[in-house]
């Protein structure tokens, strides 16, 4: 076992995205703060500093307190505090463990939809295939902020107050992943399309390997490289779409505030000078969206053949 | 007596305007234990015919009339019977080999999934038989 794992690290130390991403700065860099922020926000409970949802360890003297470098700042809230005097650094912690969770867990349902839809399309042809992209192209007509918000609306008429409330994040990931899976339907048809025309599919269909076996064993393993770079592209859209609808007051209930609750709470103080509330968050919100973009971009050109 | 017996077999493609002929009317006995190579200009339809003898021609194309006979069995008789035969009684060797085996595949990985497709045993058992 001990080989085993040995020969793989090797396997990884040899390969070319390895080298690729020692070469690359942007890459190292984008992942180390994606580390960091992924380290912090799972692990909350023992990075931030205070629990911004233990109402005995809120004081309302201490609401509004800028940053800490400010005059009036306190030197214990680093990033100053909000209007119910909870440590900004902390919430925003917490409020990007909920953000990340509803992007990851929507860029997942939709790639496992619009994949299996994809590689079946791809594979099977004729008019199922016409079908299922005639579907994708009248979803791809929809906005996809317009298509989460129809969702969210429809789940608000079909569910109670209290159990939404509950049910908001399925809802939220049930929304985004609805509006997010033609993307990848479409270049897992395309990359399919490729790849039953080579030697090897046929091959496998002569020694009578069914049609499941092919497309999952053969096919896909071989169509997951430009997948997984939209895939890391659509999980900063992911992530940007959840704050949108938080923002816009849809998402994810006020009682666990992820990044765009957040900056929609900061909105209406940012005309009575507490910027820090929604500036914070904001700036979080970029870093995060910027830091997957970068590593997504770093992921085209390295798993892309045409430009090796 | 012949083993392979191809009568009147003819692929077509339909175009738009026109039936387009790739193979047309070919007749081919094979005895048993006989070698038969095939000679023609690319585009002449070598391969489109060793592709309609194991019924693996993709759409648009198609096998518009003739039968197949081999050993005795008419192998395009019904669609799905020629499932029954791949890999059994008639095969295929692709002529370029970097494309003939999935890159992401070890060949030891390749071998076993024939045998364990052919010869219905799990993975340490067809292991051991390549």
């Amino acid at each position: 076992m001990d080989n085993q794992n040995l020969s793989l690290l090797k396997r990884i130390q040899d390969s070319d995205i390895y080298f690729s991403f020692i070469k690359s700065p942007t890459a190292i860099i984008s992942t180390l703060v994606l580390i960091i922020i992924f380290f912090c926000s799972f692990f909350v409970e023992f990075v931030a500093p205070f629990n911004p949802f233990d109402p005995a360890s809120l004081d309302l003297m201490e609401a509004f307190t800028p940053p800490s470098w400010s005059e009036d700042g306190l030197s214990k809230f680093l990033l100053g505090t909000d209007g119910q005097g909870r440590d900004m650094l902390s919430t925003i912690l917490y409020g990007s463990r909920i953000s990340l969770i509803v992007g990851f867990s929507a860029i997942l349902f939709s790639l496992i939809l619009g994949v299996a839809l994809g590689l079946s399309a791809g594979y099977f042809g004729g008019k199922y295939e016409m079908f299922v992209m005639r579907i994708t192209d009248v979803q791809l007509t929809v906005p996809s902020i317009l298509m989460a918000l129809l969702v969210d609306g429809i789940a608000r008429g079909l569910i109670s107050k209290e159990l939404h409330d509950e049910m908001a994040i399925y809802v939220l990931i049930f929304a985004i992943g609805i509006s997010e899976w033609p993307q990848f339907a479409r270049v897992s048809r395309a990359a399919t399309l490729v790849e039953k025309n080579k030697d090897y599919i046929s091959a496998s269909t002569i020694i009578g390997v069914t049609n499941i076996k092919i497309m999952f064993k053969h096919i896909l393993p071989n169509i997951l490289r430009p997948i997984l770079v939209i895939g890391t592209i659509g999980l900063a859209l992911a992530i940007i779409a959840e704050s949108t609808l938080s923002f816009l007051g849809v998402g994810v209930p006020p009682t666990t505030p992820s990044l765009g609750t957040l900056i929609r709470i900061g909105n209406d103080f940012l005309f009575s000078g507490e910027w820090w509330i929604t500036f914070f968050p904001a700036i979080f919100l970029v870093i995060l969206a910027f830091s997957i973009n970068l590593l997504g971009d770093w992921m085209r050109d390295t798993l892309n053949p045409k430009l090796n | 007596m012949s083993f392979l017996k191809i009568d009147n077999l003819s692929v077509n493609y339909g175009m738009r305007k026109e039936t387009v002929y790739a193979v047309k009317n070919i007749n081919i006995d094979v005895k048993k234990g006989e070698i038969l190579g095939l000679v023609g200009e690319s585009g002449s339809g070598k391969s489109t015919l060793g592709n309609a003898i194991i019924n693996l021609i993709d759409e648009p194309g198609k096998i518009s009339n003739g039968t197949v006979i081999l050993d005795g069995i008419n192998i395009h008789e019904k669609p799905e019977d020629i499932l029954k035969y791949r890999g059994k009684k008639i095969g295929l060797i692709f002529q370029d080999p970097q494309t003939s085996l999935n890159p992401l595949l070890t060949i030891g990985e390749q071998l076993v999934e024939t045998i364990q497709t052919h010869l219905k045993l799990n993975i340490d058992e067809s292991k051991n038989r390549r």
